[in-house]
């Protein structure tokens, strides 16, 4: 029986992203690493995926600290999740892997949100796993980290 | 602190809060974000001693 899961997700130092770390600086690496399973049957009939990280602020008041965007035209919106992705990607690691994003600063991830909670707050991030040609899919538990700017 | 202090400090903290939301409208150019790298890994036996 062809199976995928996400058993975790955890934010962690890019120069070794196994343990979990919940507390960043803005300008400390920051990576997000996501944990997945896979059937070997999957593997074998050249299935691809597509992967999303999302980093999420479940603050979203337009009258507190909420997160927000400005568009060229001058526009602006409340901003809820920071979605990353990575599309079709060929299972080149074996049945049971990690893959992840990072940057060199946390500031960077969060280099076009504006707002109070910009870089201090604290988040969660999640993801999900998108097996292109059929109906499997995943999605991961939350991960909550904070954000310290002193 | 008496009870129009309090009330002072509301209305200090409820005009901050304005004046960030007005702020949002505004005219500023769009911020280019900063793409992550990626990677990905097999997962050793003792990679992840916590889950």
């Amino acid at each position: 029986m062809p199976f995928v899961s996400v058993p975790w997700i955890h934010t962690a130092d890019p120069s070794n992203v196994w343990p979990p770390k919940s507390v960043f600086r803005p300008s400390d690496p920051f990576a997000i690493v996501m944990g997945i399973r896979v059937s070997n049957d999957i593997i074998s009939a050249g299935l691809r995926f597509n992967a999303v990280f999302q980093m999420v602020t479940p603050r979203n008041d337009p009258q507190g600290p909420a997160w927000f965007f400005i568009y060229s035209g001058g526009d602006s919106e409340i901003l809820n999740t920071l979605d990353w992705r990575w599309d079709d990607v060929t299972f080149d690691w074996g049945t049971d892997f990690a893959i992840w994003f990072y940057w060199d600063h946390y500031s960077d991830a969060v280099s076009q949100v504006r707002g109070g909670e910009k870089d201090k707050g604290i988040f969660f991030v999640r993801g999900t796993i998108d097996i292109q040609g059929s109906d499997l899919f995943a999605h991961s538990p939350e991960f909550w980290y904070k954000v310290r700017n002193r | 602190m008496s009870d129009n202090s309090k009330k002072e400090e509301i209305n200090e903290k409820n005009t901050e809060t304005l004046i960030e939301f007005k702020s949002k409208t505004g005219k500023t150019p769009a911020i280019t974000r900063k793409e992550p790298v990626k990677k990905g890994s097999e997962i050793k036996d003792n990679s992840l001693s916590s889950y």
